[in-house]
């Protein structure tokens, strides 16, 4: 049962609304209505279709609403039926509104129409209701039946919240300069019955400061795992204990909304919906422009050597045993399966101290008991004691029949004086890497070491957040910090569906507050950073990064006078002025602008096309030797960034073409190639290099 | 430690390739078993071959190996008295299994290996290595494992200086040699008669006693000496360090600990003449006309309250580009402050890099040295690449002599533990984990166990990973056309026996003081049941109609099964209920009321 929400907006849409008041260059419903965009957007971001909203307009030329046979309930209109909340629909709701030019419509008749739609749309089923009234509180309104209508809101269990503009506020110590004596009786009368029916009261000062705020996404608690947390064996059961619990998830990297694939039909570059009619035509068309993916399986016949396609239903599961492919069926896979039992077990308990944070290597997850007497006992039982003996445990956990064990350690965790445990997992002795190192390389003077520790000393006493020197407000605390390509992502999708030709403003300023070091900190270490940077010397490298990788292909030709040349004038160019950005792969001196272009951000794409065009037109300036090595330069390139397909998508296009040229030496290069061992990827040497990534 | 040293000495540019060949001598005392339970030292340097090769055609099916026989009355190839057992080539199952047999058979494989009665010159065996691998291996990281028992290979003079210059030429080819020394019959091996010079121009140094192994008993080291001869140089990524007011250090990034999966699976064709690989292809077409799509044809749209937001890839990238990768100090901050679950993925290790910026070292040695002794931790924002997603990141510094494996020190740098957003920390379940009350001895009873189940510290290279070591033993087994194994052993199960000895009456304890004090509350539970008995009978009716109290009992289900009626009575009850009952027997949930049906009736069968 997913959680169900209906929230109705109340705006006061009032003559006096299109005033501007108190300094302020915006209307009072331009102000109010920032709230209400703010709202939809999290709304829209969301997609939940059990997500509805109402929206009324009080104090509105015209009435369109239920009760309207009582002349209580005149000026006012419902704007947008309680329905999911569409941004096509409400975009049109939201260019309507504007000020009124009459002061007639009251607030609790609106309030009482809202009611009437929520009770008419929820019934009796479980739904979070809420009315968000956003209002200015002026001129005349009719308090006489608050007490009834307050006790059916609570009755009902609707939410009310009133933030109203200028309201007096006691706690934030506000209150509004020069106020007529009608708003400041509306004001009380207003905060009693919103007291009376348990809403909440706010200033629209107040709300308006949280406007703009990345808006968290909830995520329901459920349980990944519900089983026996045994100690001992738990086949014996006098001298072991069990306990029954559940696990549900604490920590999860944020991914970005899902997006789907289509492809462009004539349609424009940001498209958007605006008004029903349309709506229904273009989603329409966009459906039949829908992009699917489609797989097929080919197989290589090594006598003739094409390919041919194989269904999916004909092949089995292969496991390399080194250069031997061990097929295994369907139903023999259960073989390679260890049988495990689900549950977690109890290894044995090991001081806090002993295990550092950077030992795991994994997301956490969170332990409850079972909602029962002896399971609650055993487990709170359990976290007192490794909070008491400062310990954690360790434990082998299998999440089902057949599963995968993995060692977890389990950290007792309080929070509102309740008991859990937090697992979270822990390498094996084949997840170790061992990398050697040698020592820190240290600089040959005595005295320019002791100086860089002392300096570096300073800068780290000196940098420290949380001392009261430190700028940020709120304090940096990871629970202060927010995913940054989801929220980036999804202020671009809320700027562009209202703005589509617009350009993408800056980064929300609570993603990028903390991304620099406070300037008053930075002040205290000016001396020590600069003591620092005349300590170091910057060398700029001689050698492209992957010459090293490239020596290792090195076919061990020898080199031509012509190459000779070619190094020694490359070499005069770099003396003659400093290394510039390269942004192009050049004829010149193909592998090592390519490399160089592989090196700036997002220059995948642009070195393997200008490559392959470099490649092309060295061989048909019959310059041979170079088209080699550039090709060599490409394969290596194009397997260490996955992009295999495409180089033996070019390869063959490529052969291709010079066969057709049928040039006595471009059949020549053709056999080079192939004798070099530059002719297309094989699946073996990708399976290689892959094993070695994965070591 | 030494080895280390040498390992970083000969910087290697190779991509991990190794190409390693197994040099036995065969003669009489070779060929003898050492005594009645131990076999021949030929035929251990072999098994340990084999051991090798099984183990290394799954982790490092890109190496290629080879084993060398000399002294042999029989020849292959142009040098008189030398065997070439194994050619070096990548191992496959075949060649395994020919391997394989001399451990399983070593006698009747005995007859190929007749020593020969002259005496075999071991500078021809040096320079037939070297062929071997100036030939087939050019590219690799050349290992050559010297195995013998024969401390005096030179007759004279001429012939030593001829023996010391194939040494030389070794080195010279970057050709790495290991001897493994075995003791004669007679006597313990000598070094000093020939093999200290031969070791000071393999292995530079003077004296390297400490270096040789000797023994029978080291060639069962070999395979950890070997392991721990390979060691990982890749770095993850490279990046600058910027510790603010335009002041940078250049850093590599080193993932030390991360899951190992088991190897990728393919698609294998069965039935042509051979098994092949089928290799997946991938097409992106349009739904409507099947037509194939090119990259700059597909856009990405994302929905919004209903409608659609439309980019193009290069809109997206922008989205996603905040700034170069880089790794940015905030600032520090006391290490108490960092909560121990705060983690999202393993942790990143930094190392200075000093080819670009000089003193690098010095400055990361100086943040590391303050940051241990401070108790500090640091704060830095952190891009690790182009459109990844940036985060925050704790830097925690490492002390040092920790041993993660018994070959492994952790070592000094640096951890980057990426900090959790507010995005990532969920809510806790709803949930209260608290029991009403609680007896007064039960917490000291739970402490004793806890204490009589005490761990020193966690040592990952204590514990290997059950399901990948099986997978590869049934995957072996299948290759080689052996029996599936039936005496794996887990070491990541409790010792059911030690904590039996030591806490099981604790645990017996804490049962019972569960089971009294749930007495008392059921007591008092009675005392409401009596009250309630003078109330409506309806009352009582509805709750012996609940089920559960009835079906908590496994010779009630039994009896109902014998009885007939069994189907009949568990399917009157609701799904939650039918859940709760296999639940307590830990029993399969999932399904439909049908399906919970069957498992609780298979049950019952089987009581």
């Amino acid at each position: 049962m997913s959680d169900k929400e209906c929230t109705v907006f109340v705006l006061d849409l009032g003559k006096d609304m299109g005033t501007c008041h108190h300094g302020r260059s915006h209307s009072d419903l331009e102000w109010t209505l920032s709230y209400f965009h703010d709202e939809l957007s999290h709304k829209f971001l969301a997609n939940r279709k059990t997500d509805v909203v109402g929206i009324v307009g009080y104090k509105c030329d015209d009435t369109k609403n239920d009760l309207a046979e009582q002349e209580a309930y005149w000026n006012i209109s419902v704007l947008y039926p309680i329905q999911t909340a569409l941004f096509s629909k409400l975009q049109s709701v939201s260019q309507t509104l504007k000020p009124s030019n009459t002061m007639q419509g009251d607030l609790i008749s609106a309030i009482v129409v809202s009611f009437d739609l929520m009770a008419r749309h929820c019934k009796k089923n479980k739904w979070k209701k809420k009315m968000i009234v956003l209002t200015a509180a002026r001129g005349i309104i009719d308090f006489s039946d608050y007490i009834g209508i307050a006790e059916q809101l609570l009755q009902h269990d609707v939410f009310l919240g009133v933030y109203g503009v200028d309201f007096d506020q006691e706690d934030i110590n506000y209150s509004e300069p020069l106020k007529e004596s009608q708003k400041k009786e509306n004001e009380v009368r207003i905060q009693e019955f919103v007291e009376s029916c348990h809403g909440q009261y706010c200033t629209f000062q107040q709300i308006y400061n949280n406007i703009g705020k990345p808006w968290v996404r909830k995520v329901r608690p459920v349980a990944i795992f519900r089983g026996t947390f045994s100690i001992g064996n738990r086949d014996s059961k006098d001298t072991s204990i069990s306990i029954q619990v559940e696990r549900y998830p604490r920590t999860r990297l944020t991914k970005p909304p899902t997006s789907s694939a289509f492809y462009e039909n004539d349609m424009s570059k940001n498209y958007e919906c605006l008004n029903i009619e349309n709506s229904n035509v273009e989603n329409k068309s966009m459906e039949s422009d829908a992009v699917s993916t489609v797989r097929s399986y080919m197989v290589r016949d090594p006598k003739t050597n094409d390919s041919f396609e194989v269904k999916r239903e004909d092949l089995e599961s292969g496991y390399s045993y080194g250069r031997t492919i061990v097929p295994i069926s369907r139903s023999d896979e259960d073989v390679l399966a260890l049988d495990t039992i689900p549950g977690y077990e109890i290894l044995g308990f090991i001081p806090k101290s002993s295990l550092p944070i950077y030992y795991t290597i994994s997301d956490t997850n969170i332990i409850v008991p079972k909602d029962d007497f002896e399971s609650k006992l055993n487990f709170s039982a359990f976290v007192q004691s490794l909070e008491r003996e400062h310990r954690y445990a360790l434990a082998r956990f299998v999440s089902k029949d057949k599963g995968v064990p993995v060692l977890l350690v389990l950290m007792p965790y309080v929070e509102f004086k309740r008991h859990y445990l937090v697992d979270i997992q822990l390498p094996f002795a084949e997840d170790v890497r061992p990398y050697s190192f040698s020592e820190f390389e240290k600089l040959s003077n005595e005295e320019d070491m002791r100086q860089i520790d002392f300096a570096v000393s300073n800068y780290i006493d000196n940098m420290d957040l949380d001392s009261s020197d430190c700028g940020f407000n709120p304090p940096f605390e990871p629970e202060n910090t927010f995913s940054m390509i989801p929220h980036r992502l999804q202020q671009a999708i809320s700027y562009y569906a209202n703005s589509p030709e617009g350009d993408l403003p800056q980064p929300n300023i609570y993603l990028t507050r903390y991304t620099n070091p406070p300037k008053s900190l930075l002040d205290n270490c000016i001396l020590d950073l600069k003591l620092i940077k005349e300590k170091l010397t910057v060398n700029v490298p001689v050698k492209p990064k992957y010459s090293s990788q490239e020596t290792a292909f090195d076919t061990g030709a020898p080199i031509s006078e012509e190459q000779i040349e070619e190094l020694l004038n490359s070499g005069l160019d770099e003396q003659e002025g400093e290394k510039l950005l390269v942004l192009h792969v050049s004829e010149k001196d193909p592998v090592g602008t390519f490399t160089e272009v592989l090196k700036n951000p997002f220059g995948l794409e642009d070195a393997l096309t200008e490559m392959e065009k470099v490649i092309k037109n060295l061989i048909d300036k019959s310059k041979y030797d170079l088209a080699l090595q550039s090709l060599q330069s490409l394969r290596l390139h194009s397997i260490l960034e996955d992009e295999v397909e495409r180089f033996n998508e070019y390869l063959t296009r490529l052969k291709k073409d010079v066969m057709q040229n049928n040039k006595p030496k471009e059949n020549e290069l053709i056999n080079k190639i192939r004798s070099s061992g530059l002719d297309i990827i094989l699946h073996d040497e990708l399976t290689r290099h892959d094993n070695f990534n994965n070591i | 430690m030494e080895n280390d040293e040498q390992i970083d000495e000969t910087e290697n540019f190779a991509i991990g390739k190794y190409a390693i060949l197994f040099v036995i001598e065969v003669s009489p005392s070779m060929l003898d078993p050492v005594d009645e339970f131990t076999p021949s030292s030929l035929q251990m340097a072999l098994i340990c071959a084999y051991q090798l090769a099984a183990q290394r055609v799954i982790t490092n099916p890109s190496d290629i190996m080879g084993v060398l026989l000399y002294g042999t009355e029989s020849s292959t190839g142009r040098f008189a008295n030398q065997m070439m057992l194994l050619d070096i080539d990548p191992p496959d199952a075949e060649r395994i299994k020919s391997l394989q047999s001399f451990e399983k058979d070593f006698q009747f494989s005995k007859e190929k290996f007749k020593p020969c009665s002259c005496q075999v010159s071991l500078s021809s065996v040096l320079y037939h290595c070297s062929v071997i691998f100036t030939t087939k291996a050019e590219n690799f990281e050349k290992r050559l494992f010297l195995i013998t028992d024969n401390d005096h290979p030179a007759w004279d003079a001429t012939e030593r200086d001829i023996i010391l210059q194939r040494a030389k030429d070794l080195r010279d080819l970057d050709i790495q040699v290991h001897p493994v020394f075995l003791d004669p019959p007679t006597h313990s091996f000598r070094i000093n008669i020939f093999y200290s010079d031969f070791l000071y121009i393999v292995y530079g140094r003077q004296d390297v006693s400490n270096l040789v192994n000797r023994g029978q008993a080291q060639l069962q080291h070999m395979l950890n000496m070997i392991t721990a001869l390979q060691k990982p140089k890749r770095a993850h990524f490279h990046l600058k360090m910027d510790l603010g007011n335009d002041v940078r250090i250049g850093v590599e990034a080193f993932i030390l600990l991360k899951r190992l999966e088991s190897a990728k699976t393919n698609w294998v064709y069965a039935k042509g003449e051979r098994f092949a690989v089928a290799v997946p292809q991938s097409k992106q077409v349009s739904f409507a006309t099947k037509k194939e799509l090119k990259k700059d044809e597909i856009r990405r749209s994302y929905s919004y309250g209903g409608s659609s937001v439309v980019f193009g890839s290069d809109e997206l990238n922008k989205v996603r580009s905040f700034e170069p990768p880089t790794l940015r100090i905030i600032g520090f901050r006391d290490f108490s402050t960092l909560k121990p679950w705060h983690c999202l993925k393993p942790a990143v290790f930094l190392r200075p890099k000093d080819d670009e910026i000089i003193g690098s070292g010095a400055v990361f040695s100086a943040i590391h040295k303050k940051l241990l002794a401070s108790n500090k931790i640091g704060i830095a924002w952190f891009v690790s690449r182009p459109n990844a997603n940036p985060c925050f990141v704790a830097m925690l510094a490492t002390p040092g002599s920790i041993h993660i494996r018994d070959d492994f020190e952790l070592p000094l740098g640096i951890f980057l533990v990426q900090l959790p957003t507010a995005d990532d920390i969920r809510s806790l379940p709803p949930i209260n984990p608290n029991p009403i009350s609680m007896p007064s001895n039960l917490i000291e009873t739970m402490q004793r166990i806890l204490r009589g189940m005490e761990l020193r510290s966690y040592q990952p290279g204590k514990y290997n990973n059950p399901s990948l070591q099986w997978h590869y033993k049934v995957l072996q087994a299948l290759a080689l056309d052996e029996e599936i194994p039936t005496d794996f052993v887990d070491n990541t199960l409790p010792k059911y026996k030690a904590i039996q000895k030591r806490v099981g009456e604790y645990m017996g304890d804490v049962n019972n003081i569960v089971a009294e004090y749930r007495n008392d509350i059921s007591d008092k539970n009675g005392i409401k049941e009596e009250e309630e008995d003078q109330g409506p009978i309806v009352k009582k009716a509805r709750i012996e109609k609940s089920g559960k109290p009835i079906f908590a009992e496994d010779d009630r289900l039994k009896q109902l099964y014998i009885e007939g009626v069994l189907d009949k009575e568990i399917k009157a009850l609701k799904v939650s209920q039918l859940k709760d009952i296999l639940r307590d027997r830990g029993l399969r949930v999932s399904g439909k009321k049908a399906d919970l049906l069957d498992n609780l009736t298979n049950y019952v069968k089987k009581l």
